[in-house]
């Protein structure tokens, strides 16, 4: 298998570059099917991606280390992307360097630094196909980082091309004949 | 001179040697002002473990001027045990990349350009020191640990005093007179690559 942290910094990278071509569009709009503007989403993505290396090393039994990253109000898109950059490089190295017993806590289950890597990998290729969605700018998420995620977080998840059944499993596309979700949470709990 | 790997085992020393001591003042009102410092005990333990996770986030960016687009905030009600868990994981956080990342790595600070080694002494700088700080406030004794003092009096501080490690880097960073030293009021380290 490869590595999970290398997996999410070739997910992290493809993020990156996806946002690029949306710095154009008006991030102060609201994201397709979410609640919050683009920049906000941007935002979540480079939150959770720290916070995640947060959980693995501040180990919490509850609650979040890191509650809230939030960027200076006059953020530029481009200073944004570089920060979910950062976010990532971030937490692929605690990843690499996390003990294998290291476990934080998540409200989707208590998870190790590869389900840590497994939920980054997600919160930036779904988030990227939300704001490149808003965008107007179809996006097809990468396979390899696609289907770690899969096989680590959704147990249960049917079969198919991985990027597809991830945005399937995160509810934001039919699969096949299977209905969009409209209610979904991954399983980060350790893997025997 | 000090490699990454042992720049990173150092700093995690002087963590967990200062997260044992912040430990013991959990109970305390961290609301309240610091004794010789502006600001809580809230805000002088969240600026350390800020200043740790600005300092990895430097390392991937490597930044050539001050603009870092992001400001860790807590929770209103975060706390002291939740504030000594953000020490831990910015400590963990700084030692990973530290470890990791190339020896050419450079990140701006204000204090002069560095290196992975360079901000893993300026991580230990910011916990011991403002730990020191805290323990002064509530009365308690706080002995910084030799070999991580030592280790960032030498790669911050080129023309300290001689001394015992942790009197020198208190005396460095302003916080105590040294021998017939005075107290110094004003202080800065050169944190820029060493050849």
């Amino acid at each position: 298998m490869t590595d999970p942290a290398d997996l999410l910094d070739d997910a992290v990278a493809a993020t990156v570059s996806a946002l690029q071509p949306t710095t154009d569009f008006d991030w102060a709009q609201p994201t397709t099917d979410l609640t919050w503007s683009v920049f906000q989403t941007a935002e979540h993505i480079a939150g959770c991606l720290i916070g995640y290396a947060g959980q693995i090393t501040g180990q919490p039994a509850r609650g979040w280390v890191i509650p809230d990253i939030p960027l200076e109000p006059d953020t530029k898109p481009p200073q944004a992307i570089a920060y979910i950059g950062a976010a990532g490089g971030i937490l692929s190295s605690v990843v690499r360097t996390a003990s294998p017993g290291a476990r934080g806590y998540h409200p989707y289950g208590t998870s190790d630094a590869d389900g840590f890597a497994a939920m980054g990998i997600v919160e930036a290729l779904v988030h990227t196909f939300d704001i490149r969605q808003t965008a107007g700018q179809p996006w097809t998420l990468p396979a390899a980082p696609s289907a770690f995620a899969v096989q680590r977080l959704f147990p249960d998840a049917p079969d198919g091309t991985p990027a597809d059944v991830l945005l399937w499993c995160t509810g934001r596309i039919p699969l096949g004949d299977r209905s969009r979700r409209t209610k979904w949470r991954w399983d980060g709990t350790v893997r025997d | 001179m000090t490699d990454q790997a042992a720049a990173a085992d150092l700093l995690d020393v002087a963590v967990d040697h200062a997260v044992a001591a912040l430990r013991q003042y959990t109970a305390g009102d961290w609301t309240g002002p610091m004794a010789e410092l502006d600001g809580t005990v809230n805000e002088t333990v969240h600026h350390a473990a800020e200043a740790m996770f600005r300092y990895a986030v430097k390392l991937v960016l490597q930044p050539k001027d001050p603009a870092l687009p992001f400001l860790l905030s807590t929770e209103p009600d975060t706390d002291p045990r939740g504030m000594v868990d953000l020490v831990v994981a910015g400590g963990a956080v700084l030692a990973s990349l530290v470890r990791t990342v190339s020896p050419d790595v450079r990140g701006w600070h204000i204090y002069g350009t560095s290196d992975p080694v360079g901000f893993a002494a300026m991580g230990i700088v910011e916990t011991l020191v403002h730990t020191h700080d805290v323990a002064l406030t509530f009365g308690g004794p706080f002995t910084l640990p030799a070999a991580p003092s030592a280790f960032a009096v030498e790669r911050l501080f080129p023309d300290a005093p001689d001394g015992d490690p942790a009197d020198v880097l208190l005396w460095c960073a302003g916080r105590a007179p040294l021998g017939e030293l005075a107290r110094r009021t004003q202080w800065r380290w050169d944190g820029t690559v060493r050849r």
